[in-house]
């Protein structure tokens, strides 16, 4: 069941009615809620809602025993049984073909006859961000950050709450299980900024996304040998512009959506094109990602502690352990490599001071190294093989076929998802208090033609969200 | 003031407009259903010409009703933005 469909939006209305119908009832509002999300979930695959319930119990009680647990060293052993559990079950589904078939080669490579068995195991949907939940669960109750919740119920809801289940944002448990466990409150719902924040993302989505990967990426992408230098190179500035709007839009949603049902989640995105350096743009892209690999992964390893070789070095290891939370495939280690690279050149020549140019043609500069640096990697992100990722590349330069799919309604797409980023930072923000002060019914009636406008403006069918397969 | 973020991203609450009472919140809501229904009823058809089996022994009924909506909706002209609009934008993709 995608956001931007006809099924989600009844799901939705029935489901904001029948939760704020049962406000003065915590207990059955939690169930309520927890069995909409595995509603919401089932509705991919209903076999995997028994491993989102496994996952779920298995924190519930590892966050339990590492509490009740005396000694620092048993509780230390606890955290690494329930984190090596939770990594376990997301190396099975997301990696296990990945391995078999590099072990295949490796032996074919040194003359060995022998062939290990492929499981062709489907990867469930939404399994690295409700991971990732899990393990920053029990990682912030082993650090006394916040208390195991004796409720199963509130942990139940905490992973599988619909609007970030599938795609996040990676919701930490000390922002969400308060939220949870309170009464909410009927007088103060920002429902206009949700709707507001919901239509960007559904614009984002239907409209620039999904526009952009029907009229040039998935052509150039399929095939780069077909089409000119120059459709390559917009396909390039496209898929930045998609991926931004598809993902941006997918967080934009689930954090209005949030916010109607009456909980508050951070910001996943801010302006991420507008970096003048790889460390800022990390700062603004995939928010809810960087902080948790910076807190759970980078400032575990030593983070910039232990001098600047070791910083460089916990810099590389984070970034290309992020490429492969991405997916089983050397174009995300490489796309990871990259990252990590620019990171650890950046601290060499900046050290920890954070890259601010304070003149405007620097800060241009930078701006225009960040971006296509970004657009570089973001090739071998999306491409199906390295050896895709270097034909794209290599005709990029030569090819000297006609330009096809450069229009201009695709130029102007992409701008329009550039232009996200330079109108000022709250314009978002700034639309909700507007529509927040018409009245409530013409709010109804506002959001709800916009909502017909935008789903009148998009193609026909909806295609999956780009984060759906991470 | 622009609304804040630091690097986990938190709004600033005071940024995001008037919080609706419960009452707003279901009026909008109604509001809104209601001009979906009016303009939007040709998607709504559509979408109950795909409805599962296990709906089948009311979706015979749910699909005339909402096909005769539709057609009411097209004869008096509400229907007929949401038409114009992907129209539009079909002509100009080409």
């Amino acid at each position: 069941m995608l956001f931007p469909t006809l099924e989600f939006l009844l799901f939705f209305i029935g489901v904001f009615f029948v939760s704020w119908g049962l406000r003065r009832w915590l207990e059955p509002r939690k169930l309520f809620l927890t069995l909409a999300s595995y509603g919401f979930y089932a509705a991919w695959d209903w076999r995997f809602c028994f491993l989102l319930l496994g996952s779920s119990l298995f924190n519930w009680g590892a966050a339990l025993a590492i509490e009740r647990a005396g000694p620092e060293r048993a509780r230390r052993w606890l955290l690494g049984i329930a984190v090596a559990g939770n990594l376990a079950v997301l190396g099975f589904f997301k990696y296990y073909d990945f391995f078999i078939e590099q072990l295949n080669d490796l032996f074919l490579g040194l003359g060995l006859e022998r062939e290990l068995p492929y499981m062709a195991v489907i990867l469930p949907v939404g399994i690295s961000f409700f991971t990732f939940q899990g393990i920053s669960y029990v990682i912030d109750v082993y650090r006394r950050d916040i208390t195991a919740s004796r409720s199963v119920l509130d942990i139940l809801l905490y992973i599988s709450f619909f609007p970030q289940l599938v795609a996040g944002p990676i919701v930490r448990a000390a922002t969400l299980i308060p939220q949870i466990r309170a009464r909410p409150d009927p007088d103060a719902i920002l429902m206009s900024w949700g709707l507001v924040l919901t239509l960007v993302g559904l614009f984002k989505k239907l409209i620039v996304a999904n526009y952009l990967a029907t009229q040039i990426v998935d052509e150039v992408f399929f095939d780069p040998s077909y089409y000119s230098g120059w459709d390559l190179l917009v396909g390039a500035y496209a898929y930045a512009v998609q991926i931004y709007c598809d993902f941006s839009g997918y967080s934009d949603m689930a954090i209005g959506l949030a916010a109607m049902l009456g909980y508050r989640f951070d910001r996943n995105f801010d302006q991420p094109y507008r970096s003048a350096s790889i460390r800022e743009f990390w700062r603004r892209w995939h928010i809810s990602l960087s902080s948790w690999l910076r807190d759970y992964l980078y400032i575990p390893l030593g983070g910039s502690r232990q001098g600047p070789w070791r910083t460089r070095r916990n810099l590389m290891l984070t970034m290309v352990l992020g490429g492969i939370w991405h997916g089983a495939a050397w174009t995300f280690v490489i796309w990871g490599v990259m990252h990590g690279l620019a990171l650890a050149v950046e601290n060499m020549v900046t050290g920890r001071r954070q890259l601010r140019p304070r003149s405007a043609v620097l800060r241009a500069a930078g701006i225009l190294y960040a971006f296509h640096f970004v657009v570089l990697t973001f090739v071998f992100f999306r491409a199906e093989s390295l050896d895709y990722a270097l034909l794209y590349l290599e005709s990029l330069f030569t090819s000297d076929l006609p330009t096809m799919l450069t229009t201009p309604f695709v130029l102007g797409l992409t701008a329009i998802g550039l232009a996200f980023h330079f109108v000022p930072r709250d314009t978002v923000e700034r639309t909700g208090a507007a529509l927040s002060r018409l009245p409530a019914a013409a709010q109804g009636v506002l959001v709800a033609a916009v909502l017909v406008a935008i789903s009148a403006m998009g193609p026909e069918g909806v295609a999956p969200f780009i984060y759906f397969q991470f | 003031m622009a609304a804040q973020t630091d690097v986990r991203g938190h709004f600033d609450e005071r940024e995001l407009g008037r919080p609706l009472r419960l009452g707003q919140a279901v009026r909008l809501m109604l509001a809104g259903i209601v001009v979906l229904l009016v303009s939007g009823s040709g998607p709504l058809r559509d979408f109950m010409t795909y409805l599962p089996l296990w709906m089948a022994p009311v979706d015979v009924w749910l699909m005339d009703a909402t096909a005769a909506w539709h057609d009411w909706m097209v004869a008096i002209g509400a229907a007929e933005p949401y038409r114009w609009i992907h129209d539009g934008v079909q002509a100009l993709i080409g």
